[in-house]
């Protein structure tokens, strides 16, 4: 049976990730994502409530205007990134179409990379340094009880969708360690306190 | 009035940004007519934010400066160099800058980064002129004659790669610059991005010439926003300005270059991981042959350096290979910037000659821990170069001396740790790192990691220990000579130097409760 036969007869195919590297196959059934995990059905949010509205104009627009670069593939990536939150699934075909690859080459490219999401992070985003130089100065332990405290685990989006954090291996920082980025603006010399405070500041603005 | 503030991204995050911003409101309160110039910064991350001023005697300096300090700076007239109590005098005899030979780093903290009136006042644009006038082939062999090694690791020298990549046949070729610095513990790339971006664009202006290349890349990670943010900025300055494009400084030679941003890979770091990333494939190693320097990116012969390497050919053009040969020892010709990190009191970068020892470095420079506890151990070289206790800190700073140690250079690198680190864990953390960010296209590498970390949670929970350390060592030849890249093929040096310096923290870790529970 082809692609499209199949695809009419029991919903699209895709592919997604779940947790931080495993691909799985997975079939879209109305509007619920199952599959099965050693035989336990699994159900997951609705894909689409998880991206970004996905406008293949605007995606096209971005995707042609680094097409004059050799190799444009991470700079597509990024701009679509920028502008979705995450690479949008929808975008692939797109992509693979627009730079004549194949959509497993696109998808081998966006799932490599630990940068590219496919859903968007939460309002912030805290990259949090993990490497040996922030060790050092006890970022792993400061980093635990955080994500303790969050209940979530690193990559992860805290449930009121207010912050994620990100594990990072090196900022640069390494002589204000520990260090990390707070949306892009670096924080140095964090120390327990210091990111709590950090963190209890987006509360407040989370209130207002 | 000039004040001058960093806006290097070390300095920002400790608060540089709130402390110009206090300053200029603060000087508009009292009505004075000052400039703040945003620069660079001195690599003395411990004063950061350091302010300075301009004064007659010269750069008086004051940090590390809060904001709500600032109000008392103008109360001690801080303006005219008077003494404060984060006065650290002039800047310039500040004994960690003073004991510098600051080759690469002459021009950084200085003044505007994008001005290249005030590049060219501070000697830059040199190296350049004189490359116009010499030619390739003598570009060459000046790099040559200095004997300058590639400072991102591997040590080859600079200039027979450039002369095989002027001697290859191609339709095209490329000089990439690798500014993808991964090594946990290194900053230098970061801070002369940030801080004397021309720099590198005149780097890569003399090796394109020099090849014959047209078009060069700078590789940069992701994790660097602010240095994307410099090299962009200067790019477009650099091309308005005619330095780069078909005519190099008005001459007939067309040079000119794209910057790509990496996305979170440390393996893309590795020179062929990164040509296929450029390329916009996934970050894998190539195997070699064929040479990157003869069939390199899209096929074509390739010139990949590091960014301290390209930085340093500067110096080497404007005041010959024998004046640059003439610091270092033995092999190791010129200057390296160290870049002092972690745990330690005088965290920064400090660029001298090669044949300083290990603990000159990290005890009268560095001024041993942050926390004032003994120094236990350092890792030299990043995330895979090897662990030295204390006991080893007669070594040179020499690439063959940490290489007869186990140990490597690196990219400059060294994070220093308190005793109250376990080694046992900083080894699982390098198979956890390597599993972490492998490309996966070797086995040793892909499997092996993962297998190292789960010997060692056996090891940390105290399960046949002594089986399973034989294990680790037996896996580590595994790495080393069956690893397609560095990745794999170093990790075994962070290992096995904390087995073999630090073997009390592989039996009494079994006390830790919560060892091997987390992450």
């Amino acid at each position: 049976m082809d692609r499209g036969a199949r695809e009419s007869a029991e919903g699209p195919l895709r592919s997604r990730v779940v947790g931080t590297s495993i691909v799985k196959q997975c079939r879209e059934v109305g509007d619920k994502l199952t599959l099965t995990n050693n035989g336990e059905p699994w159900e997951l949010r609705p894909y689409a409530a998880q991206s970004a509205a996905f406008d293949e104009a605007t995606a096209r627009r971005l995707i042609e205007a680094e097409l004059w670069r050799e190799g444009p593939l991470l700079p597509i990536l990024h701009a679509l990134q920028r502008e979705f939150g995450c690479i949008p699934w929808e975008a692939e075909p797109l992509i693979a179409d627009l730079l004549n690859i194949s959509r497993a080459e696109v998808h081998g490219v966006v799932s490599f990379y630990h940068d590219f999401r496919r859903a968007p992070a939460g309002r912030h985003v805290l990259e949090l340094c993990r490497a040996e130089a922030c060790q050092s100065m006890g970022a792993e332990g400061n980093g635990r009880r955080l994500l303790d405290k969050l209940g979530i685990d690193w990559g992860e989006t805290a449930e009121d969708g207010r912050l994620t954090i990100r594990p990072v291996y090196c900022q640069g920082l390494c002589a204000t360690a520990p260090g990390a980025l707070l949306d892009g603006e670096p924080r140095g010399r964090l120390n327990a306190e210091q990111l709590d405070a950090l963190v209890a500041g987006l509360d407040a603005e989370a209130k207002r | 009035m000039k004040v001058f503030v960093p806006l290097d991204a070390g300095a920002v995050a400790v608060g540089a940004d709130r402390v110009a911003a206090s300053i200029e409101a603060e000087a508009q309160r009292r009505n004075r007519d000052i400039t703040i110039v945003r620069t660079g910064s001195r690599g003395m991350f411990w004063l950061e934010p350091l302010v300075e001023v301009a004064t007659a005697a010269g750069r008086v300096g004051y940090g590390p400066v809060a904001p709500e300090e600032v109000a008392s700076l103008f109360d001690a007239e801080f303006l005219e160099g008077r003494p404060h109590l984060r006065s650290i005098g002039l800047v310039e005899e500040v004994p960690f800058l003073k004991r510098q030979t600051r080759l690469v780093f002459a021009r950084c903290g200085l003044a505007d980064p994008f001005s290249l009136e005030d590049y060219r006042a501070l000697g830059g644009l040199r190296g350049l002129e004189r490359a116009l006038a010499l030619g390739p082939e003598a570009i060459v062999a000046e790099v040559k004659g200095s004997g300058l090694r590639g400072r991102g690791g591997a040590g080859f020298p600079t200039g027979i790669k450039w002369e095989t990549a002027a001697r290859a046949a191609g339709a095209r070729k490329y000089i990439v610059c690798n500014a993808d610095e991964g090594d946990s513990g290194t900053f230098a790339d970061r801070v002369l991005m940030e801080g004397d971006p021309f720099t590198l664009i005149e780097g890569m202006a003399i090796a394109g010439i020099g090849v014959g290349a047209t078009k060069g890349y700078i590789y940069i990670r992701s994790e660097y926003p602010h240095a994307v943010h410099s090299m962009t900025k200067a790019i477009e300055t650099a091309q308005r300005a005619g330095l780069l494009g078909r005519h190099v400084a008005g001459s007939n030679y067309t040079f000119d270059i794209e910057m790509r941003v990496g996305a979170g890979a440390y393996i893309c770091g590795e020179e062929t991981a990164m040509l296929e990333s450029i390329e916009g494939k996934r970050g894998q190693v190539r195997a070699k042959p064929p040479l990157p320097v003869l069939c390199g990116l899209f096929g074509q012969p390739t010139v990949i350096n590091n960014l301290l390497s390209l930085a340093s050919v500067l110096f080497i053009l404007s005041e010959g290979a024998q004046a640059y040969a003439d610091f270092g020892w033995g092999r190791s010709r010129g200057t390296m910037p160290v870049q002092l990190a972690g745990n330690v009191k005088h965290g920064g970068i400090f660029e001298c000659a090669f044949g300083i020892t290990l603990g000159e470095l990290v005890n009268e420079v560095g001024g041993g821990t942050a926390n004032g506890r003994p120094v236990r151990a350092v890792q030299a070289g990043g995330p895979l170069g090897a662990y030295f206790p204390p006991a080893l800190f007669d070594t040179p700073y020499d690439y063959e001396a940490f290489a007869a140690r186990e140990g490597l250079i690196g990219h400059g690198g060294i994070v220093v740790f308190d005793d109250t680190v376990d080694m046992a864990r900083m080894a699982r953390f390098a198979m956890e790192f390597c599993a972490h960010e492998s490309c996966g296209k070797c086995t040793p590498c892909r499997i092996g990691s993962i297998r190292g970390v789960e010997i060692f949670d056996c090891i940390l929970a105290g399960r046949e220990r002594e089986k399973n350390i034989a294990l680790v060592h037996d896996l580590c030849e595994i790495l080393k000579s069956g690893s397609l890249c560095a990745l794999g093929g170093l990790v075994p040096y962070p290992v096995l130097s904390a087995l073999k310096y630090f073997p009390e923290d592989f039996g009494a870790a079994v006390e830790h409760a919560a060892v091997g529970q987390e992450v």
